[in-house]
């Protein structure tokens, strides 16, 4: 694997944006920062021609019990760097901008967070489930995911709650 | 006065070009094609979440379903971003004969391709021609570990058991045999007149495109980058061989045809390379039954037929996996469809799903 | 009471007395049409069943027809999942009787590596009644082979299959609960 950025860089961007956080001490920091300075900070690192991140190679998102993280790791093609960026959401209402903005092949991964973790993209052209039937009502890939029924009536599938246990 | 208005017609989930359950919504005008819009999920078997619930040995199998047809490439994906989560070290024997298990998996999942989209333009020979020849390279699985297609041989800190000198004296065999076999598909379809005219100057994507749509693997060589993941990270041994990349010019639907042909080469190359070197030795690192990696996340990417596929594993101290996130290329890949089939006639859309090459096991996960 | 004979023995060489029922159940015991509908895996192993080397053609089955009204063997290869189940039902529906269903691999049998996930189906017969279960992950093609020549010895001879019929029933009426229209103004 490529090299990471290194920790000069890191604190260049830490100067310039105000919620930008990292963790020194680790040989490959990731970089923390708040969903206000997210877009202007992955701009800044697509289009400077220091580092010239123009790969999204691994968009994701974990869902850690008090909130949701969104991972990116971005890949620079001419200098063989890697760097991630992680920034935490809120549990109860996660919106944040979409990546299609900068790199417009990260248009289904982003449906696939929506459609499986419940997270909203800000600006991204066709926002809708894209793994699960359209009209499924939970998230899967959460921690407290109670599965639906399945019931195939009139040759139609419709999701049920599932009974309470108590 | 006559009008005429656009139609969409559904190539629905079950349909005679076998790719598997993708269903795609092809908005028609006359016979040109306006739109492309690819509906998956009727593979979603939730892998993802599964896996949360398995430890890290019992995960290894559900890799072997992802792109059914290349088990063997992600099997070494996962492998390899647990071993650098957990810091174990696999020994040379091991990755030697990892490697020639993925790129024998690469010329089988090649033959696979060429089969279908032969199969798809209307000649049901190359089906049968195709299928002969891997089955020649599932016989050599079929030695080494029992299993023909889902193979789940190479697991974490190595492989599960030693190359037989049976299955390397076959392979050598195999190997002999590949420009036979290359020039009996040049006679039969590369040479022929009408299977060039249908697809030389078809679906073209730009370089430009190519890189916006975050395109990988020899979708993205056949529009003219040279991107291979076993050039750049040089993860294992590949660091150690010789093989060139085979690129392409135009970015159409002939071209993403002759890479892959090409591939098999280098394929056949890189395998001779490896029996030659192969040295003595164990097959398999001290791996404890119980495997608890430290806290933290780690990310890995390998080549695989269809592209970049990474493995996102964070890890929570205890032997199962907190979360698993799997980067599929052939999901990123189909963000294309809709670019290639515009201003196409309906009978081009079939040759350019067949030569995107998608797999719905990959595609769904 | 006297057997009687019914053919001369100057034409015994060249006529064969038998019951209709017995004539149509050779006609289709031999030359079954399936219908090409791989969902997974198991497809490119039924793939490889219809190639050169194990050869459907030789038994009669090498016709896969893509339209289910043409087709009288429905191979479902592959996990089904729920969003995939109102397609898999139309096209059960769409085919002619009489008709035969093969459920291929451990996915259909009973969920097989899958039958904990949230959107997969643990078992072909919730859906639709099964004639033979073929397991394996995936199962070997020479074993697809085999479950063929069973549903063809099946056809010919179906008190074979005796204790099936309770399942079989069972699974029919699940059938029609869910394709039945759902009545105008009831509330779910």
């Amino acid at each position: 694997m490529g090299s990471y950025l290194e920790i000069k860089y890191l604190e260049e961007l830490q100067q310039q944006y105000a919620s930008v956080e990292f963790d020194s001490e680790q040989p490959e920091p990731h970089i923390y920062v708040g969903t206000e300075d997210l877009l202007a900070l992955m701009k800044e690192l697509q289009e400077n021609p220091i580092w010239a991140f123009d790969r999204m190679a691994n968009i994701t998102s974990v869902d850690y019990k008090e909130y949701i993280e969104m991972v990116y790791m971005l890949y620079s093609r001419r200098f063989d760097k890697w760097v991630t960026v992680k920034c935490k959401l809120d549990r109860e209402k996660p919106v944040v901008e979409s990546m299609t903005q900068v790199w417009p092949g990260t248009e289904f991964e982003e449906r696939e967070i929506f459609d499986l973790m419940g997270v909203e993209f800000l600006h991204h052209p066709d926002l809708r489930r894209i793994l699960m039937p359209e009209d499924y009502t939970a998230y899967p890939l959460r921690k407290d995911f109670v599965p639906l029924q399945p019931k195939i009536e009139g040759g139609v599938l419709k999701w049920l709650q599932p009974k309470s246990l108590s | 006065m006559a009008t005429t208005e656009k139609f969409v017609l559904n190539m629905g989930p079950q349909h005679p070009s076998t790719h598997g359950v993708l269903q795609v919504q092809v908005e028609l005008d006359g016979e040109n094609i306006v739109g492309a819009k690819p509906v998956m999920g009727y593979l979603h078997r939730g892998i993802e979440k599964l896996m949360e619930s398995r430890t890290y040995q019992q995960c290894v199998p559900f890799t072997d379903r992802l792109d059914y047809v290349s088990s063997m490439n992600n099997n070494l994906g996962f492998c390899m971003a647990v071993e650098k989560l957990a810091g174990i070290e696999v020994p040379e024997r091991a990755q030697y004969i990892r490697t020639i298990c993925c790129e024998l998996n690469r010329i089988a999942s090649h033959h696979v391709f060429i089969g279908s989209l032969t199969n798809d333009l209307g000649s049901a020979t190359g089906m049968i021609y195709a299928f002969r020849d891997r089955e020649k390279i599932l016989d050599l699985f079929n030695i080494i570990c029992g299993a023909r297609m889902t193979c789940h041989y190479i697991r974490i800190g190595g492989v599960i058991a030693d190359a037989q000198d049976e299955f390397l004296q076959k392979t050598e065999e195999f190997i002999n045999y590949v420009p036979e076999m290359l020039d009996e598909y040049d006679r039969l379809f590369t040479g022929n007149e009408i299977f060039q005219k249908r697809m030389q100057g078809t679906s073209i994507i730009s370089k430009e495109d190519a890189l916006r749509f975050g395109m990988s693997g020899p979708n993205i060589r056949a529009s003219g980058w040279d991107y291979d993941i076993r050039k750049i990270d040089k993860y294992g041994i590949y660091g150690k061989l010789d093989f060139d990349i085979p690129v392409g010019k135009t970015g159409d639907n002939w071209d993403r045809y002759i890479i892959r042909l090409q591939e098999i080469v280098e394929s056949a190359k890189i395998i001779r390379q490896c029996l030659d070197n192969m040295p003595e030795g164990p097959f398999m690192a001290k791996v404890p039954k119980m495997l608890k990696p430290p806290k933290g996340d780690a990310y890995h990417r390998v080549e695989n037929t269809r592209g970049e596929l990474g493995f996102y594993v964070v890890s929570d101290g205890t032997n199962k996996p907190y979360r698993v996130h799997i980067r599929r290329p052939s999901f990123i890949n189909l963000q294309a469809l809709d670019h290639m089939c515009k201003g196409m006639v309906l009978a081009d859309a079939v040759t350019a799903f067949a030569t995107i090459d998608p797999l719905m096991g990959e595609v769904d996960c | 009471m006297e057997i009687v004979d019914l053919v001369p023995p100057e034409l015994k060489n060249n006529v064969i007395v038998t019951s209709v029922d017995a004539l149509f159940k050779w006609g289709r015991a031999n030359s079954i049409w399936p219908l090409s509908s791989g969902l997974a895996c198991c497809s490119i192993e039924m793939m490889c069943a219809a190639a050169s080397r194990f050869d459907l053609a030789r038994f009669g089955y090498e016709v896969f027809r893509s339209c289910p009204r043409q087709s009288d063997l429905l191979i479902v290869a592959g996990t089904l999942t729920w969003k995939m189940t109102p397609p898999l039902i139309r096209l059960y529906e769409e085919m002619p009787n009489p008709k035969y269903v093969i459920a291929m691999g451990n996915c259909n049998i009973g969920g097989g590596p899958f039958a904990d996930s949230y959107s997969v189906v643990t078992g072909l017969d919730q859906i639709m009644p099964v004639d033979v279960y073929l397991p394996g992950c995936p199962p070997r093609p020479e074993a697809l082979i085999d479950a063929m020549l069973k549903l063809k010895k099946r056809i010919q001879h179906p008190e074979a299959a005796a204790g099936s019929e309770e399942r079989m029933n069972m699974s029919r009426e699940n059938l029609e609960n869910m394709i039945r229209p759902i009545a105008p103004g009831k509330v779910e």
